[in-house]
């Protein structure tokens, strides 16, 4: 099942307007996910990848948040779905069913006034018409599977109730409700403890196992994606600016952005890549979406900046072993 | 939730013997002896003064202070000076109707101010909002004597729909009296309506913004659902709130309300009262409007303690 | 956002040309409020009577031009008593700990009356007179201001140039009316502006039940009193002085929503 492409991101571009500004927060971002495979959005907060994973579920805020170009498309068993083209009543029956979601926040996250059996049981019942005892039942069985303990005690518990790493596997178990083709996981771990974060990315990658689900695995924690991604894309200034296997990019960065952020990365977390210099932050602040440059987006921060990163736009090149990189030097980079 | 309650207990009665404190004070300080005033002119010196030994205001304000916090205990408010009978149950007697225009009165405040308050909080900046954000200033400036007024003067005298005044009578059935409270009941509920739209508009933003909204829209549900059975619920906690205190509060403006439709009710008892000089009966509905305002204040939190798992979880 | 904004303005503007002009309509208004005319009795509106006679033939758009500056006078009277008194309570109980639990019960307590209840009974204990309606209602209204200022006032005490006063030795009195005060004034401001629209309401209340100002006094709550006997014929009596009373509390909130959204930077610091 490994190549089979279950959801298509081609040139998917999104703007925010308000009536002062436009704000474009994602711009021509392309990428595909194949079942049973991780493909990890990364990038700083502001660079667009939490946009793109609520233009998929097209989720964005509206009337200010709208997707302004390209195409997601969702290959499933009974024939692809053009999503950007969904009515919403249509796109109500992927969310959750064919595509769930989980957030950073488990706290917020779920509603504090139902119990977590309940808000599991819900999305069963909403997309399966499940009866309510039978959609409880799979309910407790799925809290079990994600390994919280005395599960159908637990089912009858309050969020408020439950720990931060409970509730983030209650999370996931109501995203597994449907047996859905794709998990966006939207900075699982970034609100957990350390060592819940490595059981969560466990149980992740179990389930995947289990079930064939492809995940879109959004972060900013490099030493994350190195635990759990396939393929890797790079975000900057709502572009992507490296694309590629995990475990080319970590090994070699092209983009200069990309190898920022790996040497901004403490060296405990990503002992098993060649160690670099230590600990440098990328200088400047990231850039503001709605006044971009002409040139390439990271120029203003970038060392190995020439005078034609600044005057036109910078294409998304493929290399011979098919890694994508948006930089003029990429070459010199490596 | 024992403490809970018992510390609360506490803190009403340090208020409720200052409400006491406050009452004795505005009673004695009116001017004009009630002794002369209820019996006339033509009364002696002699008489005068028999009836101030009787009431007992021939003795030092402390001692009255004393027995009129002793009486509150024992919830005796005193007998009227001009009805002739105990003001508690000359409160009892009016009780029923200023109830039954309240119960009326709030119902109505609900089911307009709810509502529109939801419509306008799910869709921030939408039609409804900017309406109900109009409504909602305008019903606020518009003073309830004048609305009453103008309520009697086209709907009841010239359009005939409904009574002028009065409530029918103790004999009256549910339905005639239903149909002569509708307009007190009206303009009694539109400072509150108009209120509870603010507050459950506010309150619908500020959930609809919440993380666990995303969360249910993420699962595929629909608008409806989402707003219905996941925002509302947790927009309507600060509103529990705010229908107990106005529901309190409007025993206090019924005083206008029963003046403009000739309604014998407590508030007309209090008008009564202030234009005759009856202190006792203006002590006695001053303290129990306060008490009540007081007690549901308590019933409110502790249902919102109920409501709200979170607060019942840290009460357990 | 900014047309927003602008559009705002102007309704701001608005309002309080609306309020100017009533205070000064008194001087405008020609006809002399207290004339009688028993021939020209309950006369509708027209050229000559905008807003129709009274009972007595009187001008009503002169009486209400008259009743509207005397109840907006009142009005701010009862905001500025309501003010002072509040603010003391409010800033004595917000600064001094110890002072706290016992005002604080004692605004609550006041706060557990329904206003106008309050008012009456204040009323029936000074008897009818404008200096104790005014008194009245400044006492009725001051524990809402008195919250007010009170809940900034525990915030400000916090604040780490109100520490560095006090670690260099500034007395209580000074710190309070130099530091604190100033800083509490938006806040003032915003609460002082609906105050002042409920006081309005109130004191019509008041005067149409008869347990306000004395009915001599040409107040818009008054004329309604005085209107509600021939009202069902001469409407117009009643509405005028009613939809009078409406305009400038609902200017007063106009302004003071705005003044709350434009401070709410500063607000947000006391809160």
């Amino acid at each position: 099942m490994g190549d089979t492409t279950v959801l298509a991101v081609e040139n998917l571009s999104v703007e925010f307007r308000s009536r002062r500004r436009i704000v474009r927060a994602v711009s021509d971002v392309s990428f595909t996910l194949k079942a049973g495979r991780t493909f990890a959005l990364v990038g700083e907060s502001g660079s667009g990848k939490s946009v793109t994973s609520l233009a998929i579920m097209r989720l964005l805020a509206a009337p200010a948040g709208r997707i302004t170009g390209g195409s997601v498309t969702l290959h499933a068993p009974d024939g692809p779905l053009a999503l950007t083209a969904l009515s919403e009543r249509a796109m109500r029956a992927v969310r959750g069913r064919q595509i769930a979601m989980i957030f950073q926040e488990p706290m917020t996250s779920l509603n504090p006034l139902f119990t977590v059996g309940d808000q599991i049981a819900e999305v069963a019942r909403h997309h399966l018409g499940t009866s309510r005892a039978e959609a409880f039942k799979g309910a407790v069985a799925l809290l079990d599977r994600v390994g919280i303990p005395a599960a159908a005690h637990r089912a009858h518990a309050y969020p408020h109730e439950l720990s931060g790493g409970m509730r983030q596997r209650a999370m996931i178990a109501m995203a597994l409700a449907c047996k859905p083709l794709v998990m966006i996981a939207d900075e699982p771990t970034t609100a957990l403890d350390v060592t819940v974060q490595a059981q969560m990315l466990e149980l992740i990658r179990e389930l995947q196992d289990e079930t064939g689900m492809a995940v879109l695995f959004i972060t900013h924690n490099l030493g994350v994606v190195a635990e759990i991604a396939s393929e890797v894309a790079v975000m900057y200034g709502g572009q992507i600016v490296e694309r590629g296997e995990a475990g080319a990019i970590f090994a070699a960065p092209r983009h200069p952005y990309t190898r920022g952020l790996l040497d901004s990365l403490p060296p405990e977390i990503d002992s098993n890549m060649p160690v670099r210099a230590p600990l440098k932050a990328i200088p400047g602040s990231v850039v503001d979406l709605a006044a971009l440059p002409p040139g390439c987006r990271f120029a203003p921060r970038c060392a190995w900046r020439q005078p034609r990163c600044e005057t036109g736009a910078i294409a998304l090149d493929a290399d011979p072993a098919n890694r994508l990189v948006r930089c003029v030097r990429a070459q010199e980079v490596a | 939730m024992f403490r809970a309650v018992s510390n609360r207990l506490g803190s009403i009665a340090t208020v409720m013997f200052i409400v006491a404190t406050v009452v004795f004070v505005i009673s004695r300080v009116i001017p004009g002896d009630p002794a002369s005033v209820v019996l006339g002119a033509a009364a002696t010196q002699d008489e005068i003064a028999r009836l101030r030994i009787d009431w007992g205001l021939d003795k030092p304000l402390i001692v009255q202070y004393v027995a009129f916090l002793g009486q509150l205990i024992r919830l005796d408010f005193g007998t009227s000076l001009f009805l002739g009978q105990p003001v508690a149950a000359a409160m009892l007697e009016r009780a029923e109707l200023t109830i039954s225009l309240c119960i009326l009165a709030t119902l109505i405040s609900v089911l307009f101010g709810m509502p529109l308050g939801i419509l306008a909080g799910a869709r921030r900046d939408g039609l409804f909002d900017r309406l109900g954000s109009a409504l909602a200033i305008l019903g606020a400036s518009l003073p309830s004597f004048w609305v009453g007024l103008i309520l009697i003067r086209f709907l009841a005298v010239d359009l005939g729909w409904f009574p002028v005044s009065g409530w029918g009578g103790p004999e009256a059935g549910w339905a005639e009296r239903l149909h002569h409270l509708i307009l007190p009941g009206v303009v009694l509920s539109l400072p509150n309506a108009v209120l509870l739209l603010r507050i459950t508009r506010t309150s619908m933003i500020d959930v609809m913004s919440q993380d666990y909204i995303r969360t249910a829209r993420a699962k595929g549900l629909g608008p409806s659902v989402v707003i219905l059975r996941h925002a509302l619920r947790n927009a309507l906690l600060p509103v529990v709130t705010v229908i107990g205190l106005t529901a309190a509060l409007m025993i206090g403006r019924t005083v206008v309300t029963e003046t403009v439709f000739g309604l014998p009710g407590i508030g007309n008892l209090v008008v009564q009262a202030v234009l005759r000089r009856d202190y006792p009966v203006l002590q006695g509905v001053l303290m129990t409007v306060a008490g009540l305002y007081v007690v549901i204040n308590l019933i409110v939190d502790l249902l919102y303690r109920w409501i709200d798992p979170r607060v019942r979880g840290s009460l357990q | 956002m900014i047309r927003d904004l602008l559009e705002r303005r102007k309704l701001v503007l608005l309002a309080i040309l609306l309020l100017a002009a009533m205070l000064a309509a008194s001087w405008f208004s020609g006809a002399d409020p207290q004339r009688i005319n028993i021939v020209q009795r309950l006369k509708p509106p027209s050229f000559v009577n905008l807003f129709g006679t009274d009972d007595f033939g009187r001008d009503v758009f002169a009486r209400v031009a008259h009743g509207a500056r005397m109840s907006l006078l009142i009005g701010l009277l009862v905001t500025i008593v309501a003010s002072l008194i509040g603010a003391a309570l409010g800033l004595l109980a917000g600064f001094f700990r110890r002072l706290d639990a016992a005002l604080s019960r004692v605004l609550d307590a006041l706060m557990s009356f329904p206003d106008i209840l309050l008012a009456i009974a204040l009323m029936a204990a000074f008897g009818p007179s404008l200096f104790n309606v005014v008194l009245a209602l400044g006492l009725a209204y001051s524990p809402r201001i008195g919250r007010v200022v009170r809940a900034g006032t525990l915030a400000l005490r916090q604040a780490p140039y109100i520490e560095a006063a006090t670690a260099m030795g500034a007395s209580s009195l000074r710190l309070l009316v130099v530091h604190v005060l100033p800083n509490v004034m938006p806040l003032l401001l915003v609460q002082g502006t609906f105050v002042f629209a409920f006081a309005l309401l109130t004191e019509s209340a008041l005067s149409f039940l008869g347990t306000g100002v004395p009915p001599e006094v040409p107040t818009l709550g008054n004329m309604i009193a005085s209107s509600q006997l021939y009202f069902r014929s001469a409407a117009w009596t009643m509405l005028f002085p009613g939809a009078a009373i409406a305009l400038a509390v609902l200017s007063l909130q106009v302004i003071g929503d705005w003044l709350r959204d434009t401070l709410d930077p500063i607000l947000r610091n006391v809160r």
